[in-house]
């Protein structure tokens, strides 16, 4: 026998149609191809093959070998057969039709049928399958089993055990999708039952996906059960509003309120999934906490509600005199992150054409004033597609816990790594994904720049080898870091010079390497530098466009590609802050940004807030920031505004509105326009055709678009690259010293899930919050005497708060983390800006104290 | 109750090294982590996913597949009375009862469900064949099975286990040969007699 390469197609028959599918095709997904659908229950396309339900038995007959007497067909799972030339598949023998019979009456048999109460009613495989395919009658006259009903598995799902058909989606999505197996089957057969160790609550982030995947009313939300039937819900097409990733989502609404979210099939964004984030947390749009109408502050600074026409004439009044009295760039406005293009667009207009000011920023905090840290490149701040995380070769995440900041993007991550990609994990502390890294950088906070220069040094060491053999020329680079060894650059990012190399090796090796830098890293002061050195990397592994810098906010790149970043001598947004503080800067306007919460120094966020002559804010929420306002509009929520938005690379997403909004609240865009009007320079909108129209022909990375927002699966756009990059190498600052002082530097970061205002609207996700923490290393707690689960306060330059206290291995010696969403007030009550390190000590909090009372 | 360094080592050391992938060590590290402590808590669930990267959840999933493994404590004996055929038609449920009887428990305590006696010296149940039937009714002590014990023997069995060891004792078919089979026309295949030619 002479052994032939595998064919790359079969040609098999399916009810007596012929058709060819590529080879290691399922049954089931050859008979879909034929335009037959096979029922199934257990079957995913998304999950591995468990064949446990047994609804997909088809007769199957498999060519026989040349010479042999044909073998007779057989009833086979369709879902675990994959196809092979010849093979006949027949969905409706008799058999088969008999086989999926027999399973129905089974699965009803243990069913218990109560439809009625059931929120999957009306929408579940279970009832349809029944339908089409069981038995009209049932036989079975015993006693049905019963077990546990309405359990909950965390307070955001509940399990029906007398519903669950056994099917295993649920526990196969944990383990494989987020890699979370903490949901399985105890016991077995006729006893088994869904439950996880201890029954604690399931914390995934991404546990609300198995209410979608289970085919029956056995997992139901928290938030949705007993709310709607599935014909009373209207649809709407949207996008999260939630996080830069931008799932797609679908608004199903009834009584013009949101009902539920769930996902929207595209496979280049979030495939099938969307977080418990984005899933559970829309409650906020129907709050009767919202803002209705606006509110103008009076002679004596209390704020009371207006008319529009009042608000409208206040704002621009005391806008208009500090124009007058200092100049525009008196002004500084704040905001964009979470909106529309069109509103986006209209701010941007709004600030540049009317207030004249260049001091507009989006990236709440930001130390530098230059956007995209890549611009020196000819590149964008991000460069690749999302979906090719899937087949990268090797993988680096530096200053990003992805499970936090890009969650869905992480489920694609990890895909990556099952599939081969090695991931290589650079932060302070821990994250979620250390869990299958390849390999990990503890590096000293605020060192990434010394630590990617390592990794170029390490390749001027060892330069890539490309496919022919022939070693890179990286002699440029050698200069470009300006002599700066392994063992230098290593020492001051605190780790071992061999974990550099090593890191560099595998960089150098993969054939997709992919870089992703966090958010945070491009708005820090020392952002231009690190765009250097990662744009370097790029180059020298070959792949420039391979470097990403992920943005804060749903439409954080929509606010960037709008222009919603500093002007021509304009300052950043933690600057403009500091100068409000100062009172060089006299009015603010804020658009949807609590900077209270968000500003990096909460003293001085409110110091900005009390000197500013003039604070102008767009708010859904009564917010502390917006209780300091002169002026507030009451905007309207992502469910109510038709138009766009852009999500982290780059792909312009449309937005169809949900929920018709009350006329006391206007789309950001609208409330642009008309101040503008009243400011005597209008832009004159009154639809969002028209802000779309003019943004799309306005901006030029939508210049590709060519005029028409794009359909369903959305499109990239890119800025066009900056006419004055080069291709030499670009040198890098030297490598800063760190000077560890006494203290434990402080870490921060958001929570995919913390006690903002948005969130606490919906209470069954608030209640998964932890408590406001801090974490430290076992040393450092040993050294300080203090121990895990008290209260400690944290003392840092800004003043103090109190934390429960984390003690685990999570960070290293020396650094303390907590997050700074969560707790009030925030984290950033104890840091000033402008300091590079905040360093703080922590203390117990005396039990004498607690029992006084505070 | 937590695993001892010892296990900890056989675990890291001889378990995981035997198999292609980490969780395939998941059985003789549950069955270590119950000699050791003579059942499975949620500490050991832990302990046992961390050593083998797993989920808590994953472990303790595994261990209640199999009823051999106890997720709660157990007493310092675990009796178990063959509930199956053999057994039962030689008068096992009776045997049984007598032994819930003895000890102070309830009888006709069906499925798997183990009842235990407040002192915490015995723990009872029925289980599913052991493969003794030629001793039946068969009752298992602790991984050891003794039998015939019928019902009038419980006493006796309770007081002296030994005595009703079916160590050592020569299997009836399989020494006595075709005789000790007196079954009217059975032609059977009775093994041959010890020391003939094969
Ligand atoms: S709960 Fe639903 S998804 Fe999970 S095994 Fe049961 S039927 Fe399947
Ligand atoms: S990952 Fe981001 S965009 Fe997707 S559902 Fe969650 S919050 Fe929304
Ligand atoms: S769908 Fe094929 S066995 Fe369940
Ligand atoms: S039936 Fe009891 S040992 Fe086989």
């Amino acid at each position: 026998m002479t052994a032939s390469p595998p064919p790359a197609t079969v040609t098999l028959t399916v009810d007596g149609h012929e058709v060819t599918v590529p080879a290691g095709t399922l049954a089931v997904e050859a008979a879909r191809a034929a335009g037959v659908d096979v029922p199934v229950f257990c079957y995913h396309p998304k999950l591995s093959l468990a064949g446990a339900c047994r609804m997909c038995m088809c007769e199957i007959g498999m060519a026989s070998p040349p010479g042999q007497p044909p073998r007779p067909p057989a009833m086979m799972t369709s879902c675990t057969t994959r196809v092979s030339n010849g093979m006949t598949i027949n969905t409706m023998a008799p058999g088969a039709l008999k086989a999926r019979e027999g399973v129905i009456e089974f699965l009803l048999i243990n069913h218990p049928l109560d439809c009625p109460v059931c929120d999957a009613g009306g929408e579940c495989p279970l009832q349809d399958n029944s339908h089409a395919w069981g038995p009209k009658e049932s036989r079975f006259e015993e006693q049905k089993r019963l077990a546990r009903k309405g359990a909950a598995l965390s307070p955001l799902v509940v399990l029906d055990q007398e519903r669950c058909i056994v099917c295993y989606r649920c526990t196969r999505f944990m383990d494989e999708v987020p890699g979370e197996a903490e949901l399985s089957f105890f016991n077995r057969g006729y006893t088994s039952q869904l439950r996880t160790v201890g029954d604690e609550p399931m914390k995934s982030r991404f546990q609300g996906n198995i209410i979608d995947l289970c085919p029956c009313g056995a997992l139901t939300s928290e938030t949705y059960r007993f709310k709607a039937r599935p014909q009373d819900l209207d649809h709407a097409d949207s996008v999260c509003g939630q996080c830069p990733v931008g799932c797609n989502v679908m608004l199903d609404t009834r009584s013009n309120e949101v009902a539920r979210v769930r996902p929207r099939q595209n496979e280049a964004v979030n495939e099938i999934w969307i977080c418990d984030k984005g899933r559970f947390a829309h409650h906020y749009t129907s709050s009767p906490n919202r803002l209705s109408g606006p509110w103008v502050a009076g002679d004596g600074g209390e704020l009371r509600t207006s008319s529009w026409a009042e608000a409208h004439g206040s704002a621009a009044v005391r806008l208009q005199a500090v124009k007058e009295k200092h100049g525009g760039a008196a002004i500084g406005v704040i905001g964009g992150r979470n909106l529309t293009n069109e509103d986006a667009y209209a701010l941007a207009r709004f600030a540049a054409e009317v207030l004249e000011t260049p001091n507009v920023d989006f990236r709440v905090g930001a130390e530098t004033a230059v956007a995209n840290p890549l611009a020196p490149f000819g590149l964008n701040a991000f460069n690749t597609t999302l979906a090719q995380a899937e087949r990268a070769g090797a993988i680096l995440l530096i200053g990003t816990d992805v499970y936090d900041e890009v969650p869905v993007q992480w489920l694609r991550i990890r895909k990556g790594a099952k599939a081969g990609a090695k991931l290589i994990v650079a932060n302070p502390r821990a994250t979620e994904a250390d869990r299958i890294a390849f390999q990990r950088l503890r590096h000293r906070p605020g060192s990434e720049v010394a630590l990617v220069t390592g990794i170029l040094a390490a390749l001027v060491e060892t330069p890539p080898v490309d496919g022919e053999g022939v070693a890179r020329d990286l002699s440029g680079l050698s200069d470009a870091i300006g002599g700066t060894t392994v063992e230098v650059a290593a020492r001051h990012a605190g780790v071992k010079p061999e974990t550099v190399r090593a890191v560099a090796a595998t960089l150098a090796g993969a054939k997709n390497p992919l870089v992703y830098a966090g958010a945070r890293l491009a708005i820090r002061h020392d952002a231009p530098s690190l765009g250097t050195a990662l744009g370097n990397l790029g180059r020298a592994l070959g792949h420039p466009e391979c470097v990403n810098f992920f943005v804060e906010g749903a439409n954080g790149r929509g606010a960037e590609f709008a222009g919603l970043v500093p002007g021509d001598g304009g300052v950043p947004a933690g600057e403009i802050i500091a100068r409000a503080a100062s009172g060089q800067i006299k009015a603010l306007y804020l658009v949807g940004e609590n900077i209270l919460a968000t500003h990096p120094d909460r003293a001085q966020a409110l110091a900005a807030l009390e000197a500013a002559d003039v604070v102008v804010v767009h708010e859904l929420f009564a917010t502390e920031t917006a209780s300091h306002a002169d002026v507030v509009f009451p905007a309207v929520s992502i469910a109510e505004k038709d138009g766009s938005i852009t999500n982290i690379e780059g792909r312009v997403q449309r937005i169809y509105q949900a929920v018709r909004p009350s006329p006391d609240r206007l789309p950001d865009w609208r409330i642009l326009s008309d101040l503008s009007g009243v400011m005597g320079l209008g832009l004159g909108y009154v639809a969002t055709s028209e802000v779309t129209r003019d943004l799309l022909a306005d901006i030029p990375a939508y210049a590709s678009l060519g005029g028409k927002l794009p359909g369903s699966e959305g499109a990239i756009t890119r800025e066009p690259a900056d006419a004055g990059h080069s291709d030499s190498w670009p040198t890098i600052a030297p490598v800063p010293v760190f000077e560890p002082g006494d203290g434990l530097t402080l870490v921060t970061w958001s929570e995919l899930v913390g006690n903002e205002t948005i969130v606490a609207e919906t209470p069954e996700l608030l209640t998964t919050v932890p408590e406001a923490y801090v974490e430290i290393n076992r040393d450092d707690a040993s050294r300080l005497g203090l121990v895990d689960g008290t209260q400690v306060e944290i003392h840092g330059p800004g003043g103090a708060v109190e934390r429960v206290l984390r003690v685990n291995g999570r960070v290293p010696a020396g650094v303390c983390f907590a997050p700074d969403n969560l707790g009030s007030p925030r984290i950033n009550a104890v840091a000033r800006h402008g300091v590079e390190f905040t360093v703080v000590t922590l203390s117990p909090v005396q039990e004498a104290a607690l029992i006084g009372g505070r | 109750m937590s695993l001892s360094q010892a296990a900890r080592d056989r675990i890291v050391n001889d378990f995981i090294p035997r198999y292609p992938s980490k969780r395939a060590a998941l059985m003789p590290s549950l069955w270590l982590a119950q000699e050791e402590a003579g059942w499975l808590g949620p500490e050991v669930f832990e302990e046992v996913g961390e050593l083998l990267d797993l989920h808590p959840t994953d472990v303790a999933s595994v261990a209640s597949f199999y009823v051999m493994f106890h997720r709660r404590k157990i007493g310092d004996r675990l009796i178990e009375v063959c509930e199956n055929p053999s057994c039962f038609l030689n008068g096992s449920d009776q045997t049984y009862a007598r032994i819930c009887d003895r000890l102070g428990l309830e009888a006709g305590h069906g499925g798997h469900g183990m009842q235990t006696t407040p002192d915490g010296k015995f723990s009872v149940r029925p289980t599913e064949c052991l493969a003794a039937c030629d001793y039946a009714p068969v009752v298992q002590v602790d991984l050891r099975f003794y039998g015939p014990v019928h019902e009038a023997d419980v006493d006796a069995f309770l007081a002296n286990m030994e005595a009703f060891s079916i160590q050592g004792k020569p299997s009836v078919s399989m020494a006595n040969g075709p005789q000790a089979v007196p079954v009217d026309g059975w032609e059977g295949h009775a093994p041959p007699a010890p020391g003939s030619a094969a």
